[in-house]
């Protein structure tokens, strides 16, 4: 079973990087390594990627278990498999556990075995932690900036905000609607959401996961056109390059409609996320804004950019550091700290991490900015500790076969012929 | 490729430093001096700074040479080698422009110089140098297309022979210029290569033109009052440049290139060559500045392209151009001795009051050694005396020859092994950074390896390992280095730039792929001994090839799973992801698994012994993929080594091993059925 399990995941990491090169990585993570069941593989993408000449389309409609199963089976088969076939193991780590320790010998032998398994089960639950309760994307700071929030990579949101009698305790916020309940309306689809405290509808359809706005032209459907302007869908790769757009850079919107939930009045309007202002509405009086984004998350300390610095290889282009140093304010007390490549800021549950620069800006001289990745992962250090632990338990394993072999050598040697 | 922006200006005036000599020719510094090992020694060692560190100029030559020829040598004869094919006359030597002679060394033969002595002949006597066939063609349709006589399919070719089809380069290079790099056929990037060689060649030869004649067969195109000062300058550029730069200070008009033909050709033709590049990141920066606040060291090329420009040159700067200069300009022996030597000292010196001396005496002894060329010959010899051994294993002549193997291996290892610490103390770095020096870890680790199995077990299997694992290893290394044609000492991107994980993550990965193919080798083995009846299902013999291979099977799992998460620690603690799907840790996590199906499928009894050398093909298979195929992909973070034509190797080891998969599903088989009509008669 195991052997299986191990085959078939050696199996989708192989095609899941291939298609990498046609897809681009956030699809192919989705397809191979967070899904139940691969339906299809794009066998022409990997014959490509293989450098195997082959211009058609060619996919095979072989499903396969994805990665999410397959590691949930393996998780599941390390544990039942570890209490069948590592009982004498089971119990010996028991009572180590609840300190037993004159009931600790003779030790079983395969003690090596069972700490090295249960060390993965561990990695492999950190794994599912971090994919649940991970928050990670980035923060854009200019020198003398200061950012109290980031803005997620990958999660999407539709925000209604009420602008409009401004409200007392200057919560904007009246609604957010999470990526995974509109994303799925591609063209001609629709979805109507609905608040208690809101005084409309408000219907989402046509999403279009990378887009641009232009005018609109003859051409467009009546429907499809707001204020002389449309909605065009850009496609998942890049015109010139003919390489995938990864997904952070990817610019969604979509159209929606308000419908007044007294008067039954339509208006239609297009969400984007460039757009330079959200999509402005009345509804009986009050003012409302709708706009589609990324998700952003508010940090319980802000961040100031003092100053940002470059070092280049002597002669060349090449970066030696990049470095930002930066105060952290929090509760009136300010630190300064610096930040640069392998040496992340922690703190208060998150870690800030040099991640890009403003490259026009270096060149340029003046104001530089600088880009931080930041990410609060309550399985931060699990891997560690897994790594230590299956180390220790596949090094006690190996000095053990290795002390057995050399005394059954030795044996051999001293009988008699 | 950035050369295209200049290399058609250095097409068209490649050739009018050959209208030059004619008109004027100048006695010429004899081949003997250049050859002198005081002087070689002087020149080699000069420190420059290049791609961010601070090398001997002896790498620089070897890396050019290297890249104009596919060797670090060249011979003076007319074909470019010192010995004839089969059937074909010995090769003649080349006469030295300067004396008249034929140039031979002492005992009468035919001179091969290093890629230093090259290099000063190109500077020093650019004439001779340009009958040099240097210039490699892999296949003599591209010389043909130029329209010139085509010699063998791979051959070489000279500056001179190759300057009548410089129009027709030029025609292609331009239509080439429009096609980018990724969409051309081989015939057009062989095209662009020889396009691109050959101007670099004329950048070389050229280097020395700001001494010798800045302005060409321009000089009588100077203004009245600039050709007063030329004069008074003495013909030379370092006391010119200055009152020039007052000069267009005053007169504007004559800064303009179109209108001066001095001008452009001392800005197209001669200030390239002084830089040695057209690339400004890849200048020949040779004057370690006196202010150290300057971190960027200064050359001839960078010299006059700043005061063209009207930037701030300093009369230091001009002080270190003369003194540079004065090399191109002296014809005699002994003065030219002395003046290297005052050019070395001086910068030398400088160098060191910057604390910037690097480790530029330790960099050419390192050449010098040539440490993996040595471990070659040392293995193959080992290798050579262990099949000597198989001639009468079992006598006094088979021991004997192992005693030799074992010797030879261990001195092959001890070559490497010190290869690779230079190396380490050259860059101050851990010892793994490029793919190339994963091929010098990898294969001198598994020699380490399977001289240690050898040791504990006694049965010259491991051996034999040894030696085939250190002359592919060091065999795809040269190989490598000469298809890369850059210098393979590197300074690394700042994320790199971390000494506790390239210490630990990247050694223990690169000993992952070492268990990996050594185990592969192993089964490798266990199937030719199968094929030729040596060994035989469940004997002796193939009991301890596959103890071993499943020794190495789990040391691998070992390796490369702690290596795996190492790097995915690192990943978190530098970027904030454990793991990113991304095609370099995919490899690695395939290596883990399939060290995992197969401990898992023995252990379960699916596979049985044939069962478990095919999985070790595999294993062999897969870290060939991710130890050069991810690289390939052109996606990802771990990117670092694109290198063009590696597919084809690729695709030539993976049918080799399916071969291999083949024969050994066959082998299991005729096992199967052998083991039934055993049950059968011991039923019966």
């Amino acid at each position: 079973m195991a052997t299986v399990i191990l085959a078939l995941l050696l199996l989708i990491t192989l095609l899941g990087t291939l298609e990498q090169v046609d897809h681009g990585l956030f699809k192919s993570q989705q397809k191979y390594f967070e899904s139940i069941i691969v339906p299809e593989i794009d066998m022409a993408c990997c014959l490509r990627a293989m450098h195997v000449p082959y211009d058609g389309a060619w996919m095979l409609p072989l499903p396969l278990p994805g990665g999410y199963l397959l590691m949930l089976l393996l998780a599941v088969n390390m544990i039942c498999g570890g209490l069948i076939r590592l009982k004498k193991e089971c119990i010996w780590f028991g009572k180590l556990l609840t300190f037993q320790f004159g009931a600790l010998r003779p030790v079983p032998h395969r003690i090596g075995v069972f700490i090295s398994h249960f060390s993965i089960v561990f990695m492999l639950l950190a794994g599912l932690v971090s994919l649940y309760y991970k928050k990670d994307g980035a923060v854009w700071v200019h020198e003398g900036q200061t950012a109290s929030e980031f803005q997620s990579f990958h999660d999407s949101v539709i925000e209604i905000e009420r602008v409009l009698p401004p409200s007392k305790n200057d919560k904007r916020k009246a609604m957010i609607i999470p990526g995974w309940q509109f994303e799925d309306l591609s063209t001609g689809k629709a979805r109507t959401f609905t608040s208690a405290d809101l005084p409309f509808e408000l219907v989402v359809m046509n999403y279009m996961e990378n887009a641009g706005v232009r005018r609109a032209i003859a051409t467009d459907a009546k429907n499809m056109v707001v204020d002389g302007f449309s909605l065009q869908s850009l496609g998942a790769r890049d015109p010139d390059s003919k390489k995938p757009i990864e997904h952070e850079q990817m610019l969604n919107g979509a159209y929606v409609k308000v419908v007044d939930k007294k008067t039954r009045q339509e208006q239609s309007g297009i969400i984007w996320r460039r757009a330079e202002a959200p999509y402005t509405f009345k509804v009986g009086g009050e003012v409302f804004a709708v706009s589609i984004g990324r998700r952003t998350w508010p940090l319980p300390f802000a961040v100031r950019l003092d100053k940002f610095v470059r070092e280049t290889h002597p002669g060349t282009a090449q970066a030696r550091k990049f470095a930002s140093q930066i105060t952290v304010m929090r509760d009136g007390h300010e630190e300064k700290k610096i930040i640069t490549m392998n040496e992340p800021l922690r703190s208060g549950g998150f870690a800030f991490f040099q991640s890009s620069f403003d490259a026009a800006a270096a060149s340029r001289g003046g104001p530089q900015a600088s880009m931080f990745q930041v990410v609060s992962n309550p399985s931060d250090h699990w891997p560690l500790v897994a790594l230590i632990a299956s180390g220790i338990g596949l090094l006690i394993h190996m000095v053990w076969m290795l002390s057995r072999h050399l005394a059954r050598s030795s044996k051999k040697e001293t009988a008699p012929v | 490729m950035k050369l295209f922006r200049f290399i058609i200006p250095t097409l068209l005036l490649a050739t009018s430093s050959v209208l030059l000599a004619q008109d004027k020719p100048k006695p010429e510094i004899s081949l003997d001096v250049l050859r002198d090992p005081e002087v070689l020694a002087m020149f080699r060692s000069l420190p420059v700074q290049e791609s961010g560190r601070i090398k001997p100029l002896d790498t620089v030559a070897r890396v050019m040479l290297l890249r104009l020829s596919g060797k670090q040598s060249i011979a003076v004869t007319d074909t470019g080698g010192t010995s004839g094919g089969l059937g074909k006359p010995a090769p003649q030597p080349l006469s030295d422009l300067g004396t008249g002679k034929s140039a031979l060394d002492a005992k009468g033969k035919p001179i091969t110089l290093s890629a230093s002595e090259w290099l000063m002949v190109c500077w020093f006597k650019p004439e001779l140098a340009k009958n040099l066939r240097v210039l490699v063609v892999d296949n003599s349709d591209t010389v043909i297309a130029l329209g010139l006589a085509g010699k063998e399919k791979r051959d070489r070719y000279s500056f001179n022979e190759m300057t009548p089809a410089k129009d027709a380069m030029l025609k292609q290079m331009k239509e080439l210029g429009e096609i980018p790099e990724k969409d051309r056929t081989p015939d057009q990037r062989a095209m662009a290569k020889l396009g691109s060689d050959f101007g670099l060649l004329a950048i070389i030869l050229s280097h020395m033109d700001f001494a010798r004649a800045p302005f060409g067969d321009q000089e009588k195109t100077l203004s009245a009052e600039l050709a007063t000062e030329w004069q008074k300058s003495d013909g030379k550029l370092a006391l010119f440049l200055p009152k020039l730069v007052e000069h267009l200070k005053t007169h504007p008009e004559a800064g303009a290139p179109m209108g001066n033909p001095w001008l452009g050709l001392l800005w197209f033709r001669t200030r390239l060559g002084a830089g040695m590049s057209d690339n400004p990141e890849t200048l020949l920066r040779i004057f370690p500045p006196a202010d150290r606040n300057v971190e960027i060291w200064r050359g001839p090329g960078s010299i006059i392209m700043s005061a063209l420009q009207g930037e701030e040159v300093t009369a230091d700067d001009y002080d270190n151009l003369s003194r540079y200069g004065e090399l191109a300009v002296t014809a005699d022996g002994a003065a030219f001795k002395t003046k290297l030597k005052t050019v070395h000292d001086h910068f030398t010196q400088a160098a060191a009051a910057r604390g910037e001396s690097g480790h530029v005496t330790l960099e050419v002894s390192y050449h010098k050694a040539d440490y993996f060329y040595n471990a070659l010959i040392y293995f193959i010899i080992g290798l050579l005396a262990l099949a000597l051994s198989w001639v009468a294993p079992a006598g006094g002549w088979g021991r004997w020859c192992v005693r030799i193997c074992v010797l030879f291996t261990l001195i092959g290892a001890a070559y490497s092994v010190t290869g690779i610490v230079i190396r380490c103390i050259i860059m101050g770095r851990p010892p793994i950074t490029t793919l190339y020096e994963t091929i010098l870890f990898i294969a001198t680790t598994a020699v380490l390896l399977c001289l240690l199995v050898e040791w504990m077990t006694r049965k010259g299997l491991a051996l034999s390992v040894a030696c085939i694992a250190g002359v592919a290893g060091m065999f795809l290394s040269i190989r490598f280095m000469s298809f890369e044609g850059r210098d393979t000492i590197v300074q690394l991107q700042a994320v790199l730039i971390t000494n506790f994980w390239l210490s630990t993550h990247v050694p223990c990965i690169n000993l992952g792929y070492a268990a990996g193919m050594v185990a592969c080798i192993f089964s490798l083995i266990y199937f030719i001994q199968r094929l030729f009846g040596v060994a035989k299902a469940g004997d002796a013999r193939a009991r301890d090839l596959t103890r071993i291979a499943y020794g190495f099977v789990m040391a691998g799992l070992f390796l490369s799973l702690v290596g795996t998460v190492l790097g995915g620690i690192w990943a978190n603690y530098a970027w904030g992801r454990f793991w990113g799907w991304d095609p370099k840790e995919n490899g690695a996590l395939m290596i883990v698994l399939m060290n995992l199906v197969i401990l898992h499928a023995r252990l379960g009894g699916y596979v049985k012994e044939v069962g478990f050398h095919c999985c070790c093909i595999v294993l062999g298979m897969i870290t060939v993929f991710s130890w050069f195929g991810t690289n390939q992909l052109g996606v990802g973070l771990h990117a670092y080594g694109f290198t063009d034509g590696v597919w084809k190797w690729l695709y030539i080891f993976w049918a080799a091993m399916t071969a291999f998969l083949i024969f050994g599903m066959i082998l299991a088989l005729l096992d199967k059925s052998a083991r039934k009509i055993k049950a059968a008669a011991h039923a019966g």
